[in-house]
């Protein structure tokens, strides 16, 4: 693999998704909200005691971050294809691997430039009004990172496996809506009607890479996480809060390997002609 | 130097349950140009994308040597590729395409010009693609296919989006190639892209190649010349050649010709007719069933 092409590739997509606006609108939204969260605490009472305010704002960047990196990474393959743009790109003196991971690298850098810069002022905002632990920030800001890169590995899976743009983002529609909103009520009808054990609760809950990351995100705000229930509580007491850090930080880490190699299995597939499994509209 | 820039043995290609290529053997010589004709759904794109190394083929295709699927990357280096529908990305300029292809290309930005200038798209440098009509994002894409001067181009349908003058300059531009012992392959749909000399043409139909050298028996050309044109020319005609029209076309200062002969003496009827003090001020070819 040859670093300049890389970067070129890489060039080439980071411009395409920062063009494309959305990105850092959505990272304005995010961040603006989270500010706001944040000069909130200035009140110490009530509703917006400093831990409500920083659940809040962890939050809303697990609410967040998950649709910014699956877009973008819906974004990165299926629509080149459709258009004949991947063919393209695919006649000129390139690997296949280059291109996946120049696009892999152009749209991450991006999506976790503008992550980092809100987390910045986030910081800066967090040290005005004498908070927390920059240590503990750190290795949530590093979680953070993490759910960016699992989103997008899963976003372009999604979009590799997809023969059109209307299929890659529907698919991460769909992927995004199992994570973030359906998993919950099903897993607390489970409970309730399946009547299951804290452990077994605790491991469903761990199977989504998104609650992995919430919990592990709370974890550098409190160590009494045992307010979040008893599956977390047993789980606490089983393994110790370094314990846990490290099962969640490890369901973060498969969901998002087995994410990038499915990706990179259907884009290479040690052979660039599957990439065109079907006619595209150019012509026969 | 090897005997064939381009080798291929297509036993079959399949795109999802249809076989859309099939026992197709190609041998092309370094400096050869190549037509491939063929109806719509005859297959000509998939033979080029196959050629390219962008279809699950059976069989093997090498381009100046390389395997174009095993040595992807080395096999690309040799060609210049067009596609049919200007394929250039919606969020980068014009310019930008072109420091993206040189840099994949390993060129430095210096070269860069004589491709730019063969198309006359300096002007668009800073455009987006967006804003270009059909016929200039075209031009951008053949400008593209000649960065580091690549010893094969391969057209796909390079005139679809082409007016006339465009279509000349691109003529003017692939005898230059030619001239150069480029070697080009291209299809086509059109009666009048068959106006290359020296060229082998091919004819597809469902898939196969049907005829390796297929040669229509009749050709029909409407030239239109400055004036009235001096009528020495048409006691010289080749034989066979009849003057369908002869007459002022009614716009300009100028005169329509249509005439029709056997294809084997295309080149010597247009050559007798320039030959008679006449200024020729455009040639169109038309398929023989055409409207004159």
């Amino acid at each position: 693999m040859r670093w300049t092409v890389l970067r070129w590739i890489a060039w080439k997509e980071a411009r395409q998704l920062l063009r494309q606006r959305w990105v850092p609108v959505g990272y304005a939204v995010l961040f603006g909200l989270g500010l706001l969260l944040w000069n909130a605490r200035l009140f110490p009472v009530g509703w917006f005691g400093p831990h409500r305010v920083a659940i809040a704002y962890f939050q809303l960047l697990a609410f967040g971050l998950p649709w910014l990196g699956l877009l973008a990474g819906a974004q990165a393959i299926a629509p080149e294809r459709e258009t004949g743009r991947l063919t393209y790109l695919l006649t000129q003196p390139v690997e296949p691997s280059e291109v996946f991971w120049g696009k892999a690298l152009g749209r991450f850098s991006p999506l976790a430039g503008l992550f980092l810069i809100g987390q910045g002022v986030t910081a800066l905002a967090l040290l005005r009004h004498g908070g927390g632990s920059l240590g503990m920030y750190g290795l949530f800001t590093a979680a953070g990172l993490g759910l960016i890169l699992l989103a997008l590995g899963l976003g372009m899976a999604v979009s590799a496996w997809s023969p059109t743009q209307a299929r890659a983002t529907g698919g991460v529609l769909g992927l995004g809506l199992l994570f973030l909103l359906v998993s919950d009520p099903v897993l607390l009808t489970a409970a309730l009607f399946l009547r299951l054990s804290a452990p077994n609760l605790f491991f469903l809950t761990a199977l989504n890479p998104v609650q992995s990351f919430r919990v592990l995100a709370l974890s550098t705000l409190t160590d009494r996480l045992d307010i979040l229930g008893p599956a977390v509580g047993w789980a606490l007491a089983r393994m110790g809060i370094s314990g846990l850090r490290l099962l969640l930080a490890g369901s973060l880490l498969v969901w998002t390997g087995m994410a990038w190699v499915l990706a990179r299995i259907r884009f290479g597939f040690g052979d660039q002609a599957v990439w065109h499994g079907r006619p595209s509209a150019e012509g026969t | 130097m090897m005997e064939f820039i381009v080798e291929a043995e297509i036993r079959g290609v399949v795109l999802g349950s249809r076989v859309v290529l099939r026992d197709i053997g190609l041998r092309v010589r370094p400096g050869e140009t190549v037509v491939i004709g063929g109806p719509n759904g005859a297959g000509k794109t998939s033979l080029l994308r196959a050629l390219l190394g962008l279809l699950p083929i059976e069989g093997t295709v090498r381009i100046g040597g390389h395997d174009v699927r095993r040595a992807h990357q080395a096999a690309m280096t040799q060609v210049g590729y067009v596609p049919q529908a200007p394929a250039l990305f919606p969020e980068m300029t014009v310019g930008e395409h072109f420091r993206l292809f040189a840099a994949l290309r390993g060129l430095r930005p210096s070269t860069l010009s004589e491709a730019v200038q063969a198309f006359g798209v300096s002007a668009y440098l800073n455009a987006y693609p967006g804003t270009l009509s059909g016929g200039w994002l075209q031009r951008v894409s053949l400008a593209l296919a000649l960065l580091g001067d690549p010893p094969v181009l391969v057209l796909d349908e390079p005139t679809a989006h082409l007016d006339r003058p465009t279509r000349a300059l691109l003529w003017e531009v692939l005898r230059r190639k030619q001239a150069q012992g480029v070697t080009v392959l291209m299809t086509t749909h059109r009666w009048e892209d068959r106006v290359l000399e020296a060229a082998r043409y091919l004819w597809l139909e469902d898939g196969r190649l049907v005829s390796e050298a297929f040669e229509p028996q009749w050709a029909r050309l409407k030239a239109w010349v400055l004036r009235q044109p001096n009528e020495d020319w048409i006691r010289r005609l080749p034989p066979d050649w009849q003057i369908l029209r002869f007459a002022p076309d009614g716009l300009g200062d100028s005169t329509c010709v249509v005439l029709r002969g056997p294809w084997a003496s295309r080149w010597q009827a247009v050559q007798t007719l320039q030959a008679g003090g006449n200024a020729v001020i455009r040639i169109d070819w038309l398929s023989d069933e055409g409207e004159a």
